[in-house]
């Protein structure tokens, strides 16, 4: 019905995320660190943006980032069990596509070990899973 | 150039005649019995002069990074009589060698390198490298640790070392001109105070690589707030080192598939090296 508000989607374990991932991240066919890269200061719209797969098709998300980003894909029990949030948040320049956008949220309280253990550990699981590799020699600036 | 016959063409051990005379704990004849010695050797005698400037990168050969990274200056015999005092643990003095020969800037032009065997004695042989500086000390050590490097394959080591030192200042440089928003957001510049402990820092990656003839595996990438991280992991062992201005912040993880590390830790330059260590013990 026209002008109804889609609820938020319900995102399970076992859905899957896309990351972008900036080819400055990305050192010799390997994912750093630096693709999540975390503060406790981050506001809500600092936070890492990610694509939720069942509402967004791979080709469609990676269209949506820059030029030579790539694209790595986790299952969205690892945030979960890291104690992060994930929290969907309509990002309308992704058009049609808005609702597939959502945030991972929930570490400014922690310290900065701690820090460094979810940034080490959600780098792995995109490491685990590169679905399109980013193109380094490409510009690092995004679109979005 | 001359060509000192004293020189093994082949790798295997050989007993050469000691021309030294007059040492009395010295045996009349020698083992020379290590391989990469001998390669090492062999080639350079094919250099055609005695002083050859080589630019140091990934596609050199092994001797010229060599040089490269240790300044290590071992010159031709240029004739018989080179031989003068010898000793474990000890450089032998150069009055009979070649001259003109000089020392380079770290990581620069490489001088010349050529190789000269000195004296034999039973048991061990002294005096591989002429002169050396501190870097070139770190790497050759002593006679018994110049032993356990050959034993572990020197030529390899060192020339993994400097590719790996060439790659991650490559990439410092690269990452030093990076403007602001360079992820397409707010990230910031990198400072010229981090760039330059970063580069002390890759210094002491070096050093510590080479003391241990070991090679962490480490890679280099910015952060969105303008620091840069190094990612080192060796065997079963994860490093961050996280450069902020002087400041580096160290997070270590063993093994590698565990979430929690072991530690955070804020310190300096000076600080770093334990860590270092640790990796690569």
């Amino acid at each position: 019905m026209a002008g109804e508000v889609a609820p938020p989607p319900v995102l399970v374990p076992t859905d899957s995320l896309y990351r972008g991932i900036n080819p400055q991240f990305y050192e010799n066919g390997v994912v750093l660190s630096g693709v999540f890269c975390l503060k406790k200061r981050d506001t809500l719209e600092d936070s890492p943006s990610v694509g939720i797969e069942k509402l967004i098709s791979l080709d469609k998300f990676h269209s949506l980032m820059g030029t030579g980003w790539g694209v790595g894909q986790f299952p969205v029990s690892v945030p979960k069990n890291l104690g992060l949030t994930l929290h969907p948040f309509p990002h309308l320049p992704w058009g049609e596509y808005a609702d597939a956008h959502a945030l991972i949220t929930g570490y400014q309280s922690l310290g900065k070990k701690k820090l460094g253990d979810v940034e080490r550990a959600l780098r792995d699981a995109v490491r685990q899973n590169v679905r399109i590799p980013p193109v380094t020699s490409a510009s690092p600036y995004a679109s979005i | 150039m001359s060509v000192n016959r004293l020189l093994p063409s082949d790798s295997e051990a050989l007993r050469v005649p000691l021309l030294a005379q007059g040492y009395e704990d010295v045996a009349p004849w020698g083992f020379y019995r290590k391989r990469k010695i001998a390669s090492f050797f062999r080639e350079v005698n094919e250099i055609p002069n005695a002083t050859l400037a080589i630019n140091v990168s990934a596609s050199a050969g092994w001797i010229s990074q060599l040089a490269g990274i240790t300044n290590v200056a071992v010159q031709v015999a240029s004739g018989a009589g080179f031989i003068e005092e010898a000793g474990v643990n000890k450089f032998i003095a150069t009055r009979a060698y070649s001259e003109g020969y000089q020392w380079i800037s770290y990581g620069q032009i490489a001088q010349l390198v050529s190789g000269v065997p000195e004296v034999y004695r039973q048991d061990y042989f002294s005096g591989i490298v002429s002169n050396a500086n501190r870097e070139a000390i770190t790497l050759l050590g002593s006679v018994q640790q110049l032993t356990t490097i050959e034993t572990v394959d020197a030529a390899s080591l060192a020339q993994r070392v400097v590719i790996q030192e060439h790659s991650l200042s490559t990439q410092l440089r690269r990452l030093r001109k990076l403007g602001d928003g360079w992820d397409g957001e707010k990230a910031s510049h990198i400072s010229e105070e981090t760039g330059s402990t970063a580069e002390a820092l890759i210094e002491q990656l070096l050093q510590v690589s080479l003391s241990n003839l070991a090679i962490p595996n480490a890679r280099l990438g910015p952060l969105p707030d303008g620091t840069l991280r190094f990612e080192c992991t060796y065997l079963s062992k994860e490093l961050f080192l996280t450069v902020s201005d002087k400041t580096v912040e160290v997070q270590k993880w063993q093994p590698l598939d565990s979430v929690e590390s072991l530690g955070y830790w804020e310190t300096d330059l000076q600080g770093i090296r334990e860590h270092l260590e640790w990796l690569v013990r």
